[in-house]
């Protein structure tokens, strides 16, 4: 694969919706009304790169997914993946690529998973051999082991997502686009999907771009958040640096002697409290955290500390309340 | 390309299975669409029993050509019964697992599914070939191999009309139910019509060709026109990818949760 795996230029999508009814409403071109889902985004994923794309809903994440996909033809801009321009070689794309839209079925309903899996094997060109040794090492790693010889139509719904991952997942693609992976999993389901995609990526050097709603996702199988609202890409960080850029405060936990310890120092604030347990918020704007650590040891008789970075929930909340303020000065940066 | 036929086979093959895995459910589908095609013609035996011809059709005409719908109707939802759910695919955005296929979408989309009563229509035909248009089995290749042009033309047509909902959405409903209107046409003898009604019929609706055509080249054992049914399948199926392709580059995709049936 060459040095990036995808790239993203001024990419943008607009649709046009009808806003008058009846046969002017059909019709009449002045009768529709252009909204602009994407509005420009550039960026680019290395190989093997695990990448979180996050944004509110209606923020213009599954449409580019689904340019990046060649499922949609974006209105301007362009795009490559895997070296593919993918609304123009689409086939050859889908060969390189696996897709997963949490709200659309590949598998029949009506059909042992089994069955499903071995013809999208067929799809994908694999022999029969290549498709059983796939389908045991995906059996195994998603545990649907006891899965594969049911009908979808008697699944839950964690279990048949877990069976639409491993459908995404048959022809082993460099590149996965998964759109809310793992919504509907129970918390062991989640974790192990989680593993299995960082498994992959290190394993096969398997390229990440996935949206999710769970901070769960994002902050165990991605390394880098690219967050998007109302068309327009905010930010592209590191995780690392989008909590140090956007959340500036820490939670600091003191277990001590005294029943409720008091740090009366400049940003430092009680945040909760019960006996012998106080958390401060500190902000890192006022104060450095190793300053409130230092004190409280010599104050207190500590027998325990901990600190904490705040939510990613937080974080990314911080950044779509921001949103426009954040692109202004992005873009003067 | 026979890698193309192997996985059409398999395709096939999976929504068979899928139309059969209930498979009491599937034959009591099958024998009524039987029943419904076979009570159907009884009242064109009636009708011909009071009049002895319609316009120099007798019955065993208007039962030829009522085999040629019954086969090549049947065979289209059987194997290709997704055909019926395409408008709706297009809108929902369905179409999408298509699209990440590494195949053009249109086979397995049209292949999406099977309808068990297809069957029915097709062994129904094979009944009213032998028994109301007394044909003998020696004339059944020929029939069969026309029905199949004819099918074809029908899955072109019918494929090209749902198509419209790439450009207007909003008539959902219609192109839905084109098909019965389509259907409705070529179960009636079309030599009836005026100048201006068989135009259309040979042209934009080319529902002639899902069934008079086919039945007056027998009629007259006319070549020509045998011809003309086989490259109205080529002409029409090639307009319906094309229209196919080109509304592609106008699909929106939906996000309406859906799942395979």
């Amino acid at each position: 694969m060459s040095e990036v795996a995808i790239v993203v230029e001024n990419l943008a999508k607009s649709f046009r919706t009808r806003s008058a009814g009846g046969l002017k409403g059909l019709f009449a071109r002045s009768a529709t009304t252009e909204v602009a889902a994407v509005r420009g985004i550039s960026f680019q994923i290395r190989p093997g790169e695990r990448v979180a794309f996050i944004g509110p809903n209606g923020a213009g994440k599954s449409t580019t997914l689904k340019m990046l996909t060649g499922i949609l033809t974006p209105s301007s801009g362009h795009a490559e993946v895997a070296g593919f321009v993918p609304w123009i070689e689409r086939q050859k794309l889908a060969q390189r690529i696996g897709i997963l839209f949490g709200q659309r079925s590949q598998l029949w309903y009506r059909l042992p998973v089994r069955d499903s899996l071995r013809l999208i094997a067929r799809i994908y060109g694999l022999d029969r051999d290549r498709a059983e040794a796939r389908l045991s090492k995906l059996a195994s790693t998603l545990a649907i082991g006891d899965l594969v010889e049911r009908p979808v139509a008697q699944l839950s719904l964690g279990q048949r997502l877990r069976c639409e991952i491993a459908a995404a997942l048959m022809h082993a693609p460099p590149i996965l686009l998964l759109d809310e992976p793992t919504i509907g999993l129970d918390v062991s389901a989640k974790a192990s999907l989680r593993d299995h995609l960082i498994e992959l990526s290190t394993e096969e050097g398997t390229t990440i771009l996935l949206t999710s709603h769970d901070t769960g996702d994002i902050e165990r199988i991605c390394e880098r958040a690219l967050v998007i609202d109302k068309g327009l890409l905010l930010l592209d960080r590191p995780l690392a640096a989008l909590r140090a850029q956007h959340l500036r405060h820490r939670l600091v936990t003191l277990m001590t002697e005294e029943e409720r310890p008091a740090l009366d120092l400049p940003g430092v604030a009680v945040a909760a409290h019960e006996p012998h347990r106080t958390s401060f918020a500190v902000d890192l704007d006022l104060i450095q955290v190793e300053r409130v650590v230092a004190t409280a040891l010599e104050r207190f008789s500590v027998k325990d500390l901990a600190i904490e970075n705040p939510p990613l929930d937080d974080v990314i909340r911080d950044i779509y309340r921001r949103g426009e303020a954040i692109v202004r000065q992005e873009v003067a940066a | 390309m026979s890698a193309t036929f192997g996985y059409l086979a398999a395709l096939l093959a999976t929504n068979l299975r899928a139309a059969f895995s209930n498979p009491l459910q599937a034959v009591s589908q099958l024998a009524l669409m039987v029943l419904n095609n076979l009570i159907f013609l009884l009242i064109w035996v009636l009708y011909f029993e009071r009049f002895p011809e319609l316009r120099g059709w007798g019955r065993a005409d208007v039962a030829m050509l009522y085999g040629v719908t019954a086969f090549g109707f049947g065979l289209m939802v059987a194997l290709a019964g997704g055909m019926r759910d395409l408008a709706r695919t297009i809108v929902d955005g369905s179409l999408d697992v298509h699209l990440g296929r590494p195949r053009h979408p249109l086979p397995s989309l049209l292949m999406s599914r099977s309808v068990p009563a297809g069957f029915g229509d097709v062994a129904s035909a094979f009944v009213i070939w032998l028994w109301f248009a007394e044909r003998s089995v020696s004339d059944l290749p020929l029939l069969v191999l026309l029905s199949l042009a004819a099918g074809a033309v029908m899955t072109a047509t019918m494929t090209a009309a749902q198509c419209v909902v790439f450009w207007w959405p909003g008539v959902l409903r219609l192109a839905e139910q084109f098909w019965e209107v389509i259907l409705m046409i070529t179960i009636y003898p079309q030599h009836v019509f005026g100048p201006a009604i068989r135009l259309v019929l040979f042209t934009v609706l080319p529902v002639a060709f899902m069934s008079q055509v086919p039945v007056e080249a027998i009629r007259e054992g006319d070549p020509l026109k045998m011809l003309a049914v086989f490259a109205a399948a080529i002409v029409y199926g090639g307009t319906a990818i094309a229209i196919f392709d080109r509304g592609l580059r106008r699909y929106q995709s939906g996000n309406q949760m859906v799942v395979n049936r």
